[in-house]
């Protein structure tokens, strides 16, 4: 379970977030309470019983077929990235990292 | 009341009683005086004076800030979206302003729209113009706020698991959440794909059919959008329904007056059943003991979905990027420095229940008893046509209240959750004061049942003007 900072540290590294140790604490505090809550619905027997996903089950994909449209968005999509060159967006090195995964 | 709602503005456009341009200007500069004590927006403009055709045409109105506009900045209250400038505008934004509407700003919510107050909004809370102490609710507590107090005649929220509902009821203003996939998410930034719903805040039921009528449409740019059997007639069905709900079989479910519920909200909830009785509706109570599982389900099924839909933002393409020498530096301090309390704690619960050894135990067993929840609940419209039950459990509480407890914080969406799990539609309407404080009550109905809901609710405001009153400080009309 996540009583044990080790466990939360785990779950950070998976969600990609850097967590400090006050954080960790709070966290550690916050999701247990929250998850002993959730107990509850073990009480409850649910064999048989197909679990429900979407609200709409009939909902299918849409499929087309692609099409180019004239439109010059290139632009205004790499104005928002926090940094670029020219019509690519920056990123720092991760080919050739320590680490091949986080 | 009446030149404060989008059917008076529009008459008195119409009559030349006003001017569009000064009908906006007035309401713009409202925003601007207003926004430093009430904190409802995040962004505004002076917006495009141009003549506006349609049947919205010279209306302002504003929309929650998860909705993406390509005029105004889309924050999601976050910092992590701080300074970002969506390159397209959401669906129900571009339908409305087709209509002729004005959008004049974007709303607070609380970040990423995780929360039940908008005190978890990363640049300001909102306070409740009804007591300035007091919260709004929330998500859509910006929204909310911004009609209740008079700054626009309607707003644009998103509902979750009650955000347009919870805040209706503290605020005093009608809210409604339509059937999933009735309105676009086209431009809604998602939290929870599978309950996220974007509906109406506005001051009568009358207003909301009239909006519901623009925003209803099926949009080829969303999958799950659907069409609905009674797309563009919810304000002809309204204005032309009877005075009485003769025929009309409402159930009050006991699993929503227990426990936890204040003693004077259960009492209005009785007093709006006894007048629904008196205006010809038969009320029943009955029992749907799986709802009393709504509340963890939903947090463990939205936070697994949050912790999957919200692993986009990670200071690549846009948003915040904090620097770091590799990579995975780059997405661990972008998110940890720029998602707030509320998130980090459901990204990291999503991820948890998600995770191997924890799938079966939490997220599918929990979309096993949504399953139950939601049979129970359609089971139920096989007796009954709509179910009346409270918004929320309590009035509008102070702010910091619950802001240490994420659990107390939860309860707040008790009564609201059921129908996102089950897709059905429901309305928040006020049903009288507690305390001097506004309280709602909720009417749920089937899946499509949208004009059923707001035919009750209609004969439901005819009778009575709880929706008339208004925070101490508003007039009639532009100040």
């Amino acid at each position: 379970m996540v009583e044990n900072g080790f466990e939360i540290k785990k779950l950070a590294e998976l969600a990609y977030l850097s967590v400090d140790e006050t954080q960790m604490v709070e966290l550690k505090r916050d999701l247990k309470e929250i998850l002993g809550y959730m107990e509850r619905l073990r009480e409850i027997c649910t064999e048989g019983v197909t679990p429900l996903f979407h609200p709409d089950p009939n909902t299918q994909n849409v499929w087309r077929e692609d099409e180019a449209i004239p439109e010059d968005i290139q632009s205004s999509f790499l104005e928002q990235a926090p940094s670029s060159r020219g019509s690519r967006v920056l990123v720092p090195r991760f080919v050739g990292s320590e680490e091949s995964n986080g | 009341m009446a030149s404060q709602t989008v059917r008076g503005m529009r008459d008195a456009i119409q009559l030349k009683k006003i001017a569009p341009a000064a009908l906006l200007e007035d309401h713009c500069r409202r925003v601007r005086e207003e926004n430093e004590t009430l904190g409802t927006f995040l962004s505004y403009d002076s917006p495009d004076h141009r003549a506006k055709t349609g049947p919205l045409a010279g209306i302002p109105f504003a929309a929650k800030d998860n909705l993406v506009t390509a005029t105004l900045p889309t924050t999601c209250g976050s910092l992590m979206m701080k300074d970002y400038r969506a390159p397209y505008t959401a669906t129900a934004i571009e339908r409305l302003t087709r209509a002729g509407a004005t959008l004049i700003g974007k709303t607070n919510l609380d970040e990423f729209s995780m929360g039940s107050s908008t005190e978890h909004s990363a640049f300001y809370p909102t306070c409740n113009p009804w007591d300035q102490d007091r919260v709004p609710g929330g998500s859509s507590g910006g929204s909310a706020a911004a009609v209740a107090s008079g700054q626009v005649p309607f707003a644009l929220g998103s509902d979750t698991g009650g955000s347009i509902r919870q805040p209706a009821s503290f605020c005093g203003v009608v809210g409604m959440k339509p059937s999933y996939g009735a309105v676009s998410r086209y431009g809604l930034v998602a939290f929870a794909s599978s309950m996220d719903q974007v509906g109406p805040l506005v001051r009568d039921v009358r207003d909301c059919a009239l909006i519901l009528d623009i925003l209803i449409a099926k949009d080829e740019k969303d999958s799950t959008s659907v069409s609905h059997p009674d797309a563009e007639g919810f304000y002809e069905a309204v204005t032309q329904c009877p005075d009485h709900l003769q025929g009309v079989r409402i159930g009050v479910p006991d699993e929503f007056l227990g426990a936890g519920v204040d003693r004077e909200v259960r009492g209005l909830v009785e007093e709006a059943a006894q007048n629904f009785r008196s205006l010809g509706a038969e009320v029943e109570r009955c029992s749907l003991p799986h709802t009393n599982l709504a509340l963890p389900v939903y947090y463990l099924m939205a936070s697994a979905e949050a912790s999957s839909n919200l692993a986009r933002f990670d200071g690549i393409r846009y948003g915040a990027r904090v620097s770091g020498e590799r990579v995975f530096d780059v997405y661990q301090r972008s998110r940890g420095q720029g998602f707030g309390p509320e998130v980090r704690r459901r990204i990291l619960l999503g991820t948890h229940v998600l995770s191997a050894g924890f799938y079966d135990a939490y997220y599918l067993k929990a979309a096993r008893v949504r399953q139950q929840i939601a049979f129970e609940l359609n089971e139920a419209f096989e007796s009954f046509d709509l179910l009346l039950t409270p918004t929320t459990p309590t009035p509008a509480f102070k702010r910091g209240q619950h802001l240490d407890d994420p659990m107390e914080m939860y309860m707040a969406d008790v009564c609201t959750i059921p129908a996102n799990l089950a897709g059905i539609p429901a309305i928040s309407l006020p049903g009288g004061f507690v305390r001097g404080l506004p309280v709602g009550i909720q009417l749920m109905g089937p899946r499509f049942g949208e004009i059923k809901i707001l035919k009750a609710a209609e004969v439901f405001q005819r009778a009575t003007d709880y929706h008339e009153n208004q925070p101490a400080g508003r007039r009639e009309g532009s100040r």
